[in-house]
């Protein structure tokens, strides 16, 4: 199955774009809070939590 | 807060999953199935991986979960950025200076054969872009950077992903395997699963299957290295993308150099650096440093079933034809040719 027989559906260029960079913005934002995340664990162990 | 409370479902069901995992299904298989412990890697970080698949493809991932599991990417990445914690900036120069080289080459090798391919076998510029992008640097990632850049639609960038996850899946299941079979050492090994394997949490999950060295986590430190390194190569091969697309008078999103390689620039390698930091300045006892180590395998393992059920056989079986053709053509070319190169060039 080629994706030239299996044209995606129709969607505006700006709907694209919206869409691309919605992706992204939410790569930048994982990353933002996974590294909050981390700071915390790390405070955690530092006051004394142990696994 | 309200996304907050969205994620605590989910969030939870991949924390007893893990627990399960780690309390009875792995012990049970070390003692009742020793061949397929030793041989095929089904530790707890693999099965975590094959769980997380059953319960999204069998079990149809629980619409109450979504958010949660949606989550387990991030939570992969928090566990990277606490790995930082178990080196030294030294230990990092000298496993660097090795991946430099090697993933400066293969990434951009695999980049240009796709684009190459691309051309030869007529697939659109825009899909042909994406793709080249995943396969030469870190898979998904690496493909939502470039889709806005290429103009490519939503499909393509799903069918790209589709390509690269679903020759990933083949790669996690046979690397740990054939590394085993030719006797790779755990350097050896972390440097062609760091370099071949085409997304950068199954290179996590290949090589937390590999691992030998519980303690010391071998295996996985030097896998990441070369990971992060292929990952820092990013921002370039955006830029070469942007070069390539104006080149052909084809829309590009944002041609401003600088701005491109500040926005793709990926963050949490930033947050990976500051625990090193921490660790060469002696921050961490030894105490601390084994509760971030258990810290940072639990993240691995959660992340590992959150990715496993975000892994859609649907969504795989609808790639086919030319884009298949391409990822799995480029995907073959790196594993065989990093195995080569690891094999000649890390001792």
């Amino acid at each position: 199955m080629s994706i030239q027989n299996n044209s995606p559906p129709a969607i505006s260029n700006s709907k694209i774009e919206e869409h691309a960079a919605s992706l992204f913005r939410s790569e930048r934002t994982e990353d933002i809070v996974a590294i909050l995340l981390a700071a915390v664990l790390v405070v955690a162990v530092l006051v004394g939590l142990r696994v | 807060m309200k996304k907050l409370l969205a994620i605590l479902p989910g969030l939870a069901l991949l924390l007893f999953s893990a627990l399960l995992v780690h309390r009875f299904v792995e012990p049970w298989i070390k003692i009742h199935w020793k061949q397929g412990f030793d041989l095929l890697h089904l530790n707890a970080m693999m099965l975590s991986f094959l769980w997380g698949i059953v319960l999204g493809n069998v079990c149809l991932r629980p619409v109450w979960a979504r958010q949660g599991v949606k989550s387990s990417a991030m939570i992969l990445k928090t566990g990277v950025v606490i790995m930082g914690s178990l080196y030294s900036f030294k230990e990092i120069g000298k496993i660097g200076q090795t991946s430099l080289v090697m993933i400066f080459f293969f990434v951009l090798v695999t980049f240009f054969f796709v684009l190459w391919l691309g051309k030869v076998l007529r697939v659109q510029r825009s899909l042909t872009g994406v793709l080249a992008c995943g396969c030469g640097i870190c898979g998904v990632s690496a493909e939502i950077a470039a889709a806005p850049l290429m103009g490519a639609s939503a499909a393509e960038l799903a069918y790209c992903i589709g390509v690269t996850l679903g020759f990933g899946l083949v790669e996690v299941v046979t690397y740990p395997a054939i590394g085993t079979l030719i006797g790779l050492s755990s350097y050896q090994f972390g440097g062609w699963a760091g370099t071949g394997i085409l997304n950068s949490a199954q290179v996590l999950a290949v090589a937390l299957a590999f691992e030998k060295d519980t303690q010391g986590l071998s295996t996985v430190k030097v896998s990441e290295i070369f990971n992060i390194t292929r990952v820092l190569f990013l921002p370039l091969l955006i830029l070469i993308l942007a070069f390539y697309a104006s080149s052909h008078k084809e829309r590009v999103w944002r041609t401003d150099s600088r701005k491109l390689v500040v926005e793709k620039f990926p963050v949490f390698i930033l947050g990976f650096l500051c625990m090193t930091a921490l660790t060469s300045v002696g921050a961490f006892n030894a105490g601390q440093l084994a509760s971030l180590r258990s810290l940072m395998l639990w993240c691995f393992s959660v992340g590992l079933i959150g990715l496993g059920m975000r892994t859609d056989f649907g969504a795989i079986r609808q790639t086919g034809g030319k884009p298949l053709l391409m990822g799995v053509s480029a995907g073959l070319l790196k594993t065989m040719a990093s195995l080569v190169a690891v094999l000649l060039f890390l001792k």
